[in-house]
């Protein structure tokens, strides 16, 4: 008899969450709902992570709040007396699961100190969330509400206070590949008093997509120019260049950018290179100076990379390269009215007007500003290399102005985000910003046109930074286009989200108001869903499929085939197989709500087999199963090859006999057509037959007497 | 498999309509030997055919009221008419086979009596067993029709209608290559 392995496994992990008390390594996989599911959807103000966790709806905590993703305070039953807050993910936003398998593992004294993390019900919005519980040693947010994003502190104080512990951690996440994302202002808390600080922290980095939460200020050029859920995971000096703007700003003695918007800080980080357009007018002096400088380079290739700056921290002085500035045209180009100088900031703008691009690069007038105004070969033949991408491409269709744009954006900005259709996405955070536009029914044409259309390929291949692999993120974008020219089940946009963003929770309708991590918690939904008496038609759909070829596509691959036939009984098997799989393979537990739902699918399941009397067996069998709950046994009996064969083999006799059946009762009806007559002839035969008999004992007897 | 039937039936039919046709003539010249053989014995046995000739009438008759192909009905009185007459035959024969014994014989009515009374039995067997046969087979292929019709319903409640092939089976459209493979005639 299969146990209840899956609650027994979320009692494991919540009892391995109860030393919550000073063991800031120890981290739980993902915690589901507590066990005591009524408790989940009585309470109104507390939500129950695991067993021990208990999160207070109505103990809002703003400060610790980032951006939609709302923090409540909690707390462990284990150790009541412990503070922790518990920081509740939007539907649209994918937290980072995987970076969170990590994140513990780092014990810099900067990181909010981890807990646990796991989906709960949440009963203000009615339905199933992810969160992420922290203990609360943040203190106070450093840059309160209304302050200027300036300190004015000494470069002694920050060294010590904030640098040195910064660099280390910074180095932690180098060494390992993590990517923090979250290193900002207002996520900056520690000890305030006077002009000292203590115990320096940034608050969370893991509720939403890398970078979602930055502004443009403390994102690289190309970074910020992107949506910000679309930003995804960066490099170590990406981090390292957040930490620099935040260097300054601590160290400033007054906002230069003070009342601009992203748009217009991007520019003056363009035009006047990023650190001079933070400094403004202050002048900084000492080391940190040199470190800033590095740090901030606006070139990827050159901006100072860990080694660089553990040399510094080490006391070499390395003399970074003069922050070039992006060069400026001699004349401006005017776009949509506005006049611009540098090649980067018109990128960001063409894709206000598609129309527009397609007629300036037809009439050639960006090809002479590139040549006589900015005087820019290289960006002269990529914009030459753009229009033979975009050649192909019907002038008059509705996509070319799109095509031309995107083309044309990359070409006059290589290291800048893909951009089409109103999308700003870097490579890695396409995933994410898909999710974000499918959970909120954005339009999908413009991702799917992305693929399509080769645009993602094309900006993979093109895209400036060499000492990046993007030949891996080029492939991927080949398979999604191979999976949007699919329409089949398990293909299609859907695919492309679960491939390009293994985080994201399953977002098939059938699962309303439910937050599915993994495919544990799809067949625990599933069994719900079953025993509450709310089966969904079928269980595999669009969504659901992808989602499990894109996280395990052993278990589904062979059922692909029959899932796009139009043969119910046949979908119906292959659901039924690939969740018997599913149970096997990842040892679900019994789902005797599944089983039944199969039964009362009996009728279809069992269409296969000919013989009444062998469904009638096979059912009473399934009967059996259900209490257990063990699909793979009902799969077994249902796809058993030697019943299948010896079925249709006693089906073929039967046919046969049937004809046989016919020919002979149609012989006999023909024969009726004369029923006078019918039986005549054999009558007569055997008279015949008699008569002779007869005849020749009369002439023995009477040979016989004759001559005795 | 239904193209592969009618071909093998046409073949039959050929070979059927060949034989006849080869038979017939076959039948044509056995019919004229027997002729000639049975005028060679009468000249020859001329009073056993003369008796034969009277004595057998009712067989004639027989043959010439049974409108069958097969003329058992003439068969069955024939031979217990033959039967009836072979007592007188071989009487004629112990008399030398004369002529004047065949006609004493024949002027006897008793002799008549009872060739002719043998022969009523013929026709009696005949008119009895054809009757009860006849009725007999009669009921035994309505029982057997009965007996079918209630097989079939059978097999239909057990297979479904797919068996009567009237619906198609689903899932094996294929079912005639199958039927084949597996050596089952449709």
């Amino acid at each position: 008899m299969a146990e209840d392995i899956s609650e027994e496994k979320v009692a494991e992990a919540a009892a391995e969450n109860s030393e919550v008390q000073g063991d800031e390594s120890s981290v739980a996989d993902d915690v589901g709902i507590s066990k005591d599911k009524s408790r989940n959807k009585n309470d109104g103000t507390v939500a129950y992570l695991g067993d021990r966790i208990e999160i207070f709806c109505d103990q809002f905590l703003p400060d610790y709040s980032v951006k939609d993703n709302k923090a409540f305070r909690a707390c462990s039953k284990s150790n009541v007396d412990e503070q922790l807050f518990a920081i509740v993910c939007e539907l649209k936003y994918v937290p980072r699961r995987r970076a969170a398998s990590d994140y513990p593992s780092f014990s810099s004294p900067c990181l909010l100190p981890f807990v646990t993390r796991g989906k709960i019900f949440w009963p203000p919005a009615q339905q199933e969330r992810y969160v992420f519980i922290y203990k609360d040693t943040l203190g106070k947010r450093v840059f309160g509400k209304g302050d200027g994003l300036f300190k004015a502190w000494k470069p002694e104080m920050v060294t010590d206070a904030f640098v040195k512990p910064m660099v280390e951690m910074l180095l932690g996440f180098s060494e390992r590949g993590f990517f923090h994302g979250g290193i900002r202002a207002d996520n900056l808390f520690g000890t305030v008093s006077g002009d000292a600080i203590e115990d320096v922290m940034f608050g969370d980095c893991l509720s939403m997509p890398a970078s979602a939460g930055q502004s443009a200020l403390f994102e690289p050029i190309e970074r910020a120019m992107a949506d910000p859920v679309a930003r995804g995971n960066g490099r170590p000096n990406d981090d390292l260049y957040s930490f620099g703007v935040l260097l300054i700003v601590l160290m400033r003695s007054y906002d230069p950018l003070e009342g601009m918007s992203d748009d217009e800080i991007i520019r003056e980080k363009i035009a006047n290179g990023s650190y001079n357009a933070l400094v403004g007018k202050d002048r900084f002096k000492g080391d940190l100076l040199e470190l800033a400088r590095g740090i901030l380079i606006d070139n990827p290739e050159h901006r100072w990379d860990m080694e660089d700056v553990m040399a510094w921290l080490d006391g070499r002085r390395l003399t970074p390269k003069q922050a070039a500035k992006n060069k400026a045209a001699s004349r401006p180009f005017v776009f949509c009215g506005e006049e611009i100088f540098h090649a980067k900031a018109l990128a960001a703008v063409l894709d206000k007007s598609p129309t527009e691009v397609a007629k300036i690069v037809d009439d050639e007038v960006l090809d002479q500003w590139l040549g006589r105004a900015l005087v820019d070969d290289g960006a002269m033949e990529r914009l030459f290399a753009a229009k033979e991408m975009a050649r192909d491409t019907i002038r008059s269709s509705q996509t070319y102005p799109y095509l031309i744009t995107a083309f044309t954006a990359h070409a006059l900005d290589q290291d800048g985000p893909l951009r089409f259709r109103g999308l700003r996405l870097m490579g890695h955070g396409i995933g994410s910003s898909l999710h974000e536009a499918m959970v909120l029914k954005k339009d999908l044409v413009g991702f799917a046109d992305m693929f399509l259309q080769s645009v993602a390929i094309h900006w993979a291949n093109m895209t400036q930074e060499s000492y990046v692999d993007f030949s891996a993120l080029a492939s991927k974008f080949e398979a999604c286009r191979g999976h949007i020219r699919q329409t089949k089940v398990g293909y299609g946009i859907e695919k492309c989200l679960y491939f390009l963003e293994p985080d994201t929770p399953c977002l098939s309708p059938i699962f309303e108001n439910r937050y599915i991590a993994s495919i544990e918690d799809m067949m625990l939904a599933f069994e719900e869903l079953c025993v509450s008496g709310h089966p969904p038609r079928m269980f595999l759909d669009r969504h659901v499929i992808a989602y499990i070829h894109a996280q395990d596509s052993k278990v589904i691959d062979s059922y692909l085939y029959d899932l796009n036939s139009k043969d119910e009984h046949e979908v119906a098997l292959a659901n039924l197989g690939c969740l018997a799989g599913i149970q096997k393979r990842f040892k679900v537990g019994k789902v005797p709500g599944i089983a039944r739902y199969f039964l009362n699918k009996s009728s279809l399941l069992l269409k296969k087999f000919h013989d009444r009397e062998l469904r009638d067996d096979v059912k009473s069998s399934m009967e059996k199963y259900v209490k257990s709950g063990n699909l793979g046994k009902i799969h077994a009996l249902l796809t058993s090859s030697d019943t299948i064969n010896k079925d249709f083999r006693m089906f073929l006799m039967a046919k046969k006999e049937y004809a046989a059946l016919r020919a002979e009762y149609k012989r006999l009806d023909e024969q009726f057509d004369n029923e006078k007559t019918m039986g005549v002839a054999t009558g007569r035969a055997i008279a015949a037959a008699v008569s002779a008999v007869l005849a020749i004992i009369v002439i023995l007897i009477s040979t016989i007497t004759f001559y005795s | 498999m239904a193209k592969k039937d009618n071909a093998m039936k046409a073949m039959k039919a050929a070979k059927t309509r060949q034989a006849k046709a080869s038979g017939g003539g076959m039948v044509r010249y056995r019919k004229h030997i027997f002729s000639v053989f049975g005028l060679l014995m009468a000249m020859v046995m001329l009073a056993s055919a003369f008796l034969l000739l009277v004595a057998l009438m009712p067989t004639f008759v027989a043959f010439f009221v049974d409108g069958s192909k097969r003329k058992m009905k003439a068969v069955t009185v024939g031979v217990m008419n033959f039967a009836g007459a072979s007592t007188y035959l071989f009487e004629l024969w112990s008399h030398g086979n004369s002529f004047d014994a065949a006609v004493t014989i024949i002027a006897d009515p008793q002799a008549i009596v009872v060739i002719y009374a043998v022969a009523a039995v013929g026709y009696f067997l005949d008119w009895a067993l054809t009757g009860f046969f006849a009725t007999f087979i009669v009921q035994r292929a309505k029982a057997r029709m009965k007996v079918i019709v209630e097989r079939r319903s059978e097999l239909e409640a057990r297979w479904g209608a797919e068996v009567s092939g009237a619906v198609p089976d689903e899932g094996h459209e294929d079912i005639d290559e199958l039927e084949g493979a597996s050596g089952v005639a449709h």
